[in-house]
C-alpha cells in the first residue's frame, strides 16, 4: 500500500509534466499555508454591531431557526423554560457542562453532561455564530460534547452578541487565536445553520431526520 | 436605417439550412441588410461552417469545412448568418480549430473577429432600433442554445419584435430550455429527443400564442416538425421572416394547404 | 453497484415511459432550479466566487502532489491514518481490514459517492460485515436495492407510496397497519430505527466533500446530521475520498461552502458542516478513538495529465443534473452507474472505459446549460466532445454518426459539385412536398419521422435563386 502511495504521487507527477516540486515553490507554498489569506468574501456579512445581530436574527430565522434575546446568560434557564413551556416540549433538559452554563441556577430537572439516547432536549453554549448565514459554530471538548448537538429532538443555543462573527472568515480567525496543545483544530467543528432537514421524500421538505428537529437559540446581549 | 452613407460590405453565410430548406429566410435576411445600409454578397464558395462534424468530434472534417470557409468569406467588412449556432461555431470555434503557430489560426481569428448572427448584427453593430413591418399575431420566441450561451442573444430579437406593428409577444416559461435538436442528436436518440421537444412544443403550447419565432433553422424544423405531428396550428418562422415583413411563405411545416 | 451504461438504450426506454419517474424529474427540473436563482438574487457576489472557486481548484491541482502530501503528515500528526488506494479493488480491502481489525459488526454509513463507486456495501456484506446507509435517501434506495438517481438526491424518483411500500416490507418488526401516507410518518420511522443503528455501530464510514492540507481535516456537508452521527458516534471513523478534494487552507474552504449548497438547493450552507480532525482528544467526552483517511485515485491522476484535466474541479453539487434536458427526460438510473447527468457522462467514461459508456458522452444536445450552472465552471460540452473525439480517432464512432458526417461533409467540401445537386435534390423534394409543406415518413429518416413531421424544402435553393436573380434579391 505505501507502494500506491508512491505510485500515486508520481502519476500525479507525470500528468503534470515534472518531478517533485522544487525546495524554493515548496518554501512558497508552505509559507502561504502558514498565513492563510481570505478570499472573496461576500460584503453582506462584513457589518457589526446592531446590524450584525439584526441580519443574525434574519438569517437564522430564514432557516427555520427561533430567535429569542436575553439581557444576560443569568436569564438563559428562564428563557429555555418558558420556550420549552411555550411548546409544549419536555421539561427536562441537559444541558453542556460549560463553565459558564453550570452556575445559572437552573431547576431540578436539568442534568449535565453528554447526550443519553433519549435526551428530548440539549442546551450547549455556541462558540461562535455568523450573520452571513445565521449559522452557529460549535467545538468538540469537555464543555461541548459534540453529542449534545444532534442527538436530542430540541437543541436550545446559547449565543452571546460578543460572540456572533460576520463572517466565516472571522470564525476561522478566532479559532487560530487559540493555541491548545500544538494545534488550534479541535476534533470536531460544526457549523450549524437550522435544524436537521431532508426532501428526499417527493421533494417534501421536513425537518428533524436526524438531528434536532427545532433549534432554539437564545443571544444573550445586554444591549438588547 | 443607418445613417451613415458609407455602405458596409457584407458576406452573408447563408447555412447549409436555409440554403437548402428555406431560401426565404436568405431572402429576408439580405433585405434587412440592405435596408439598414450593407452591400450584400453570397460567396458561392460556401457550404457548411462544419459544426456537425465538429459536435461529432470529427477534427479533420471540421478542419477542413473550416478553412474552406474561411477562405470563402475573407475580404468583407462583417460576415453575417441568420444562424446563432453557425455564428458561434465561426466566432467561438473557429479559432480554436488551429494551433498556435498555424498560419489559419491568424485567419480564423480575423474571420470572427468580424462574423455575426443575423438580429444582434442589425442591433449591436448596425444600431438598428426598429424595423418596417407588420404582423397581426401574438408570438413567442424560442432562445437556441448557442445562440444564448455562446453569443448573449436574448434581448435583441425582442426589441426588435416590439417594433411590428400590430405583433404582441409573450414569453413562454422555459423559452431558454433546449428544443432536443442537437444535430445529429435528434436522430441518434430520437425518443429522448422527443421528450425534450415535447417538454419544449407543451411549454410554448401554453404560452396561447399563435406563431413561435427563433434565430436557428435547425431548432424551428425540430419544433415545427413535432407541432405538426401533433395537429398543432401553431405555427413556427425564422424570425427574419417577420422582421423583414416577408410573410408571404407558408410558415415551416406548412405547404400550400397550410 | 454493476454498472449498465452498456444497456443504456434500453434504460433509456424504460425511463421515458416510466410515468412515475417522470412526474418526479419534473418536480426536479422545475423545483430546483427555482431555488438556485432565488438565492443567487440574495448573493450578488457569486460570480465573483465561482471565478474564485475556479482559480482555487486550478491552483490546488497543479500543486495536487504537495497538498496532498502535506494533508498526510497533519492528519498523521492528530493520531490519525492516511491510506493510499490506486484502485477501487485497494480501496475495498483497506477499508474491510479497519473494519475486521475493530470487529466490526456493523458499519453506519454517511452519503458518499466514493463508497458507492468502489462499491463498498456489497463487499463488506460478503463478508459479513453489515453496513448501514443512514441519509434517508441513501436509506431507501438500499432496502429497495436500488442505484442512486442522482448525486444530492438518491430516492428522487419515487414517490411517497413507493417509499412506504419499501417500509413496509423491510421494517417486519412493526405493526403491518401502521399509518405510512404522510411523509413525516416515515421519516419518524426511519429517525427511530437508524437512530439505533447509529447507537450500535462499530464503525462509521463518511465521505469528504473536502479535504484541507493546512489541519488535515476531512469536511462533510449534510442536512440530516447522519453525517455526524456516523462518525463521532462509533469506536472508528473512516473517510473516504478521491484525491483530488484537498484545498490548501480553511479559507479555502469557505469559497467552495459559499458555492456548493447554494447551487443545488439554494441554501446559504447545508444544515451541518463538519470539520473533522483525528480521532478524540483527551478532553473530548465523544467522538471515535481511531480516525483514518483512505485517499482514492481510480483514475484521477491519469485526467490530471489530460484533456478532462477541468472534470476535476467537480465539487460534486449536482446542479448539472437538474437543468440538462437529457437528464430531466431519462433520469439517474439510465445512465447506469453511480454518476448520472452530464457531469457522470463525462466522469464515466474516465473511470469505467469509454467502450462500456460509450452511450453517455453521445447522448447530449450540446445545450450548454450544465456550464452554465456549474459552480466551477466545468466546460463540459467541450469534455463531452473531446469523447467523441476519442471515438473518431479510435474508428469507434457509430455507424449513423460516421455515415451521416462523412457522407454530409464529403458534399460539402466540394461547393462545386454541392450545389448543382443539392439544388437538384432539394428543388424535386420541394416539389413533392409543395402541398402539404411536410412529410411525416421519409427513406432513411425514420430517426427524425419516428416522432416528427419533416417540414419539406420549399424548393431550388437559396444558392441557385441567387445565382437566377443575378445576385440580387
Amino acid at each position: 500500500m505505501s507502494g500506491s502511495r508512491q505510485q500515486i504521487l508520481s502519476n500525479l507527477r507525470k500528468s503534470l509534466g515534472r518531478g517533485p516540486l522544487d525546495e524554493a515553490k515548496v518554501k512558497e507554498l508552505e509559507k502561504n499555508m502558514r498565513r492563510p489569506k481570505n478570499r472573496v468574501v461576500p460584503a453582506r456579512g462584513q457589518i457589526r454591531g446592531a446590524k450584525r445581530k439584526e441580519l443574525f436574527i434574519q438569517m437564522a430565522e430564514a432557516c427555520d431557526c427561533s430567535v429569542v434575546q436575553v439581557a444576560s446568560l443569568a436569564d438563559v434557564p428562564k428563557a429555555a423554560a418558558e420556550f420549552l413551556r411555550d411548546n409544549n416540549l419536555p421539561a427536562s433538559i441537559r444541558v453542556a457542562p460549560h463553565e459558564d452554563l453550570k452556575d445559572l441556577g437552573w431547576s431540578e430537572n436539568v442534568s449535565f453532561g453528554l447526550a443519553g439516547d433519549d435526551d428530548p432536549v440539549g442546551l450547549t453554549k455556541a462558540w461562535a455564530g455568523f450573520a452571513e448565514s445565521g449559522t452557529l459554530m460549535a467545538l468538540s471538548g469537555a464543555e461541548g460534547p459534540t453529542t449534545l448537538n444532534f442527538l436530542p429532538d430540541t437543541f436550545i443555543a446559547v449565543l452571546e452578541a460578543k460572540d456572533l462573527l460576520g463572517t466565516y472568515e472571522e470564525g476561522w480567525k478566532k479559532l487560530r487565536g487559540r493555541k491548545q496543545s500544538g494545534t488550534f483544530m479541535p476534533r470536531t467543528v460544526n457549523w450549524i445553520t437550522g435544524p436537521s432537514r431532508s426532501a428526499d421524500i417527493e421533494l417534501t421538505l421536513q425537518l428533524g431526520v436526524h438531528g434536532p428537529r427545532r433549534v432554539h437559540i437564545l443571544l444573550v446581549d445586554e444591549d438588547k | 436605417m443607418s445613417g451613415s452613407s458609407e455602405k458596409h460590405n457584407v458576406g452573408l453565410f447563408v447555412t447549409c439550412l436555409v440554403d437548402l430548406f428555406r431560401p426565404s429566410v436568405g431572402f429576408a435576411s439580405v433585405k434587412l441588410l440592405e435596408d439598414n445600409g450593407c452591400l450584400v454578397s453570397v460567396p458561392r464558395a460556401q457550404t457548411c461552417c462544419g459544426q456537425p462534424a465538429h459536435n461529432s468530434g470529427d477534427k479533420k472534417n471540421t478542419q477542413t469545412l473550416a478553412q474552406q470557409t474561411i477562405a470563402a468569406l475573407e475580404g468583407f467588412d462583417y460576415v453575417v448568418a441568420p444562424s446563432g449556432s453557425c455564428a458561434g461555431m465561426i466566432k467561438k470555434h473557429y479559432p480554436t480549430l488551429f494551433a498556435e503557430n498555424d498560419p489559419w489560426k491568424k485567419r480564423a481569428e480575423d474571420l470572427a473577429a468580424k462574423t455575426h448572427e443575423l438580429v444582434s448584427f442589425l442591433t449591436d453593430v448596425l444600431k438598428v432600433k426598429k424595423v418596417e413591418a407588420a404582423l397581426e399575431a401574438t408570438a413567442t420566441y424560442h432562445d437556441s442554445c448557442s445562440g444564448l450561451r455562446e453569443l448573449g442573444i436574448k434581448d435583441q430579437p425582442r426589441k426588435l419584435l416590439k417594433s411590428v406593428k400590430g405583433l404582441k409577444v409573450k414569453e413562454a416559461s422555459q423559452a431558454e430550455a433546449c428544443c432536443g435538436f442537437g444535430g445529429i442528436f435528434s436522430i441518434k436518440y430520437p425518443d429522448i429527443s422527443n421528450a425534450i421537444v415535447t417538454t419544449k412544443t407543451d411549454d410554448l403550447e401554453s404560452t396561447e400564442a399563435n406563431i413561435v419565432l427563433g434565430g436557428d433553422l435547425g431548432c424551428l424544423m425540430n419544433i415545427a416538425g413535432k407541432l405538426k405531428r401533433q395537429s398543432s396550428k401553431l405555427q413556427v418562422r425564422h424570425v427574419a421572416e417577420v422582421l423583414a415583413d416577408m410573410t408571404d411563405k407558408p410558415a415551416i411545416g406548412e405547404g400550400e394547404e397550410g | 453497484m454493476h454498472p449498465t451504461c452498456n444497456r443504456f438504450e434500453t434504460n433509456v426506454a424504460e425511463a421515458l415511459v416510466d410515468e412515475q419517474l417522470q412526474k418526479a424529474l419534473a418536480r426536479t427540473a422545475v423545483g430546483l432550479p427555482s431555488a438556485r436563482e432565488r438565492a443567487l438574487t440574495k448573493m450578488p457576489e457569486f460570480e465573483a466566487l465561482r471565478d474564485d472557486a475556479v482559480e482555487l481548484k486550478k491552483h490546488v491541482l497543479e500543486h495536487l502532489d504537495f497538498y496532498l502530501e502535506r494533508f498526510e503528515q497533519k492528519v498523521i500528526e492528530q493520531g490519525g491514518k492516511v491510506h493510499w488506494c490506486a484502485t477501487h479493488a485497494e480501496a475495498r480491502e483497506v477499508i474491510l481490514k479497519i473494519c475486521q481489525d475493530a470487529d466490526a459488526k456493523t458499519v453506519t454509513k454517511g452519503k458518499s459517492m466514493i463508497g458507492e463507486e468502489i462499491a463498498i456495501n456489497d463487499y463488506l456484506e460478503t463478508h459479513g460485515i453489515e453496513p448501514v446507509e443512514t441519509d434517508l435517501g441513501e436509506y431507501i434506495i438500499q432496502i429497495r436495492k436500488e442505484p442512486p438517481s442522482h448525486i444530492v438526491g438518491p430516492a428522487i424518483h419515487l414517490n411517497k407510496e413507493q417509499v412506504a411500500e419499501s417500509f413496509r416490507k423491510t421494517h417486519t418488526d412493526l405493526p403491518p397497519d401502521r399509518p405510512l401516507d404522510d411523509p413525516a410518518d416515515m421519516l419518524k420511522e426511519a429517525r427511530t430505527l437508524l437512530r439505533e443503528q447509529f447507537l450500535k455501530a462499530d464503525v462509521g464510514i463518511t465521505g469528504a466533500n473536502f479535504l484541507v492540507a493546512e489541519t488535515g481535516s476531512t469536511a462533510i456537508v449534510t442536512n440530516e446530521g447522519n453525517g455526524d452521527l456516523t462518525q463521532i458516534l462509533p469506536r472508528v471513523h473512516i473517510a473516504i475520498s478521491s484525491i483530488e478534494k484537498v484545498v490548501p487552507t480553511l479559507e479555502d474552504a469557505n469559497t467552495i461552502l459559499r458555492v456548493l449548497a447554494r447551487s443545488i438547493t439554494g441554501q446559504e450552507l447545508s444544515v451541518y458542516t463538519t470539520f473533522s480532525t483525528g480521532p478524540k482528544r483527551e478532553e473530548d467526552p465523544d467522538g471515535p478513538d481511531e480516525f483514518h483517511v483512505v485517499l482514492l485515485d481510480a483514475g484521477r491522476s491519469e485526467l490530471l495529465g489530460n484533456e478532462f484535466k477541468d472534470m476535476l474541479r467537480c465539487i460534486r453539487c449536482g446542479a448539472c443534473l437538474c437543468y440538462c434536458p437529457v437528464y430531466t427526460a431519462i433520469g439517474g438510473h439510465a445512465y447506469g452507474w453511480v454518476y448520472s447527468g452530464p457531469m457522470g457522462a463525462v466522469l464515466t467514461p474516465a473511470i469505467l472505459g469509454q467502450e462500456t459508456a460509450r452511450h453517455l458522452p453521445n447522448a447530449s444536445t450540446f445545450c450548454g446549460r450544465c456550464e452554465d450552472v456549474c459552480p466551477v465552471r466545468i466546460p463540459i460540452p467541450k469534455m463531452l466532445r473531446h469523447w467523441r473525439e476519442r471515438e473518431v480517432e479510435q474508428g469507434r464512432a457509430s455507424a449513423i454518426s460516421r455515415i451521416a458526417i462523412e457522407s454530409w461533409a464529403f458534399f460539402a467540401k466540394h461547393p462545386a459539385l454541392y450545389h448543382p445537386i443539392a439544388n437538384l435534390k432539394y428543388w424535386a423534394l420541394g416539389l413533392i412536398g409543395r402541398k402539404k409543406g411536410r412529410f411525416s415518413t421519409a427513406p432513411g429518416t425514420h430517426g427524425w419521422t419516428k416522432h416528427r413531421d419533416l417540414p419539406a424544402p420549399q424548393g431550388k435553393t437559396f444558392q441557385q435563386l441567387w445565382s437566377e436573380k443575378g445576385g440580387r434579391r
